[in-house]
């Protein structure tokens, strides 16, 4: 065993010092994420639970002695005030729920990529895994901070088990992750564990339960959205599941040829890992290729034009010409930035049609005041504070992976 | 046991959203343009100056038979009770925001006071006590008629089976209970219903409702 390195139920735990730990560069960058995400927090939880108007005012508070409440009143009510209203009823998910999608199916399908890399018994597989995989994880971890942030009050969850509901796509979340997360790390330990007797004879049934369960959770996430029958551009993608994983699986190729050019490069398996990412990369802008032909979200105009071309450009057109010419990082960047407007498209897009048309003779306005205000096409940007918050979720993922990094080396495993 | 619905007479409305000040008054609904149980929706028409007008649609929740917001709650917070009345249990409500994206007719919204998704109740502690809704009662021209279903004898029903009427996005299949009745002046008809509503006759809807509403009704809570 080399020094520094001390052995705890099978894995090798490496003896660092604090500032190892905690003040290094990837975790200063982390740090420096999340104190942007502590300023959209507290404006986020200030504004939900802490503003004056938005959580006092009724009519009858109104009406009583507050010249200064009233006179807002009347103000919120003729005119409305954006800034005070986080979700407006045209569209009910925004910011959060496309960082959450991005995060977590990127991180999930890179899960799902390295289960069948080993399934496929890859060389490369036996080198990269457990740092890919760690990876993933700390991905769906940051995503599902985004989302545990847009509930707006998540700590009534626990009705979740005290009150199944297992018709809901949302309510199956629970089990699902339930079994999901704590499996995964099962994962990784076996795959970093010293208990190498054991770990070969666990490690086809773990690999075939992985790729199960990752199918399961796309599954459920297809059904998530498909529940939402008036939205109709969720509900017109044949197979959603399907999409998720294969536009996941491309967030997940992008993440992980940024974190090899990062953190691998001075590896002898480098050029491999590269190699195997590429040929990766390829098949799945291919397929998302495909599947974007009979998709109904390219048509949507305004913002949501910028998001479809954003997409289709970044996250497919230059990341093939960069794989082409072998600049690996690059594609890996860009498909990051491209995939996440794909997210924002998909999640924005879907409440794109508003939902007053009810009588068949145009949009409503619900005042008189806003009657040249109806539009065709509904799209509220996020607030700073959100888009504050999603760069704090994504400074969380980052701060996890390193954590584990640190501690268990996942980036130099001999597998 | 009773299936409450309202008939809307909304070629009456005058938009004096008396029914919406009478709404957050009972109900203690937070202030808002944004933030309404009830609203009236507007929709101007007309190609030149002398045929400019302004159809006035008065709406809430639908209390829909087959209500997707149910469907889709993952903590049961949003349920039904007693009269098939679609309700919200503020406390276990998490915001998650699913019922609101599942919704066709943007019936529900965010009260920050409450910290919960918040939608009409259809007045379900004024109707035991007065028998009708705050809205019902305010209308100054008598929009909506408020009643059981399944009560014979009951204004709506009488009401339902004298008149034509419409649900809106009936495509959707949520079986929604508030019914548009058509408006007896043709002009006025071709105005304010768009190509593609389909109009009924209660004879004929009648079963569709009472099959659906027997399925679902070992779901409706004691209110």
């Amino acid at each position: 065993m080399e020094r520094g390195v001390k052995e705890c139920c099978g894995l090798n735990f490496k003896s660092v010092s604090f500032a190892e730990l905690f003040l290094n560069k990837t975790m200063l960058f982390a740090y420096l994420l999340l104190a942007i995400g502590v300023v959209g927090w507290f404006q986020l939880y200030g504004l939900r639970f802490g503003h004056e108007f938005v959580n006092t005012t009724t009519l009858v508070d109104a009406g009583g002695n507050h010249a200064k409440i009233m006179a807002e009143a009347l103000k919120e009510q003729i005119f409305g005030m954006h800034h005070i209203e986080e979700v407006p009823r045209t569209e009910p998910w925004g910011i959060f729920v496309a960082q959450y999608t991005y995060l977590l199916y990127g991180g999930s399908a890179l899960i799902f990529l390295v289960a069948l890399a080993e399934l496929l018994n890859l060389h490369i597989s036996h080198k990269a895994s457990a740092a890919m995989m760690t990876l993933g994880i700390a991905m769906a971890l940051g995503g599902m901070t985004s989302i545990a942030s847009d509930w707006g009050n998540p700590l009534n969850i626990y009705y979740m088990i005290l009150n199944p509901q297992p018709h809901s796509g949302m309510w199956m979340m629970l089990p699902l992750y339930s079994i999901y997360i704590p499996f995964t790390f099962i994962e990784i330990y076996f795959l970093m564990t010293n208990k190498r007797e054991i770990a070969k004879k666990l490690a086809l049934p773990l690999v075939v339960i992985g790729l199960g369960i990752d199918v399961a959770e796309f599954y459920i996430q297809g059904i998530l959205f498909q529940l939402n029958e008036p939205r109709h551009l969720w509900t017109n993608f044949p197979e959603l599941w399907v999409y998720f994983l294969i536009t996941g699986a491309l967030s997940g190729i992008g993440f992980a040829l940024i974190y090899a050019g990062l953190a691998l490069r001075n590896k002898d398996w480098y050029e491999e890992l590269k190699a195997v990412l590429r040929k990766a990369g390829i098949a799945a802008i291919i397929l998302v290729a495909a599947y974007e032909t009979v998709t109904g979200m390219g048509h949507l105009e305004g913002p949501f034009k910028t998001m479809y071309y954003g997409y289709i450009a970044l996250g497919l057109v230059l990341p093939l010409l960069l794989f082409l010419i072998k600049q690996d990082v690059l594609a890996g960047i860009s498909i990051a930035i491209g995939t996440f407007s794909a997210r924002e498209l998909f999640v924005y897009g879907g409440n794109a049609h508003p939902m007053t048309d009810r009588f068949g003779t145009g949009f409503e306005a619900t005042t008189t005041y806003g009657l040249s205000d109806v539009e065709k096409l509904v799209y509220d940007a996020p607030h700073t504070m959100e888009i504050l918050v999603i760069i704090g979720a994504l400074g969380l993922g980052i701060a996890i992976f390193k954590l584990l990094d640190t501690l268990l080396d996942v980036s130099n495993q001999p597998h | 046991m009773a299936n409450y619905a309202i008939a809307l007479e909304y070629q009456n409305c005058i938009d004096c959203r008396a029914c919406e000040v009478a709404c957050k008054d009972e109900n203690g609904v937070m202030l808002g343009a944004d933030k309404q149980r009830i609203w009236v929706g507007a929709v101007e028409g007309g190609k030149t100056l002398a045929d400019l007008f302004v159809n006035f649609y008065p709406s809430q929740c639908n209390h829909c038979i087959d209500a997707p917001c149910v469907t889709v709650c993952p903590t049961g917070a949003s349920h039904f009770v007693e009269g098939g009345i679609v309700k919200v249990d503020y406390d276990m409500c998490i915001i998650c925001k699913g019922c609101m994206e599942a919704c066709p007719y943007e019936a529900r919204f965010v009260d920050e006071t409450r910290h919960a998704v918040d939608k009409c109740t259809f007045c379900d502690g004024r109707i035991q006590e007065y028998g009708t809704t705050a809205c019902s009662a305010t209308c100054p021209t008598k929009v909506r008629t408020f009643g059981d279903l399944e009560d014979a004898k009951s204004d709506i029903r009488k009401t339902l089976e004298n008149r034509e009427f419409f649900v809106l996005k009936e495509s959707e299949d949520t079986l929604p209970k508030l019914f548009y009745l058509v408006p007896e002046d043709k002009k006025l008809r071709e105005r304010t219903m768009g190509e593609g509503i389909k109009v009924h006759k209660w004879s004929e809807f009648a079963p569709k409702y009472e099959k659906a509403t027997a399925k679902r009704r070992e779901e409706w809570k004691e209110a």
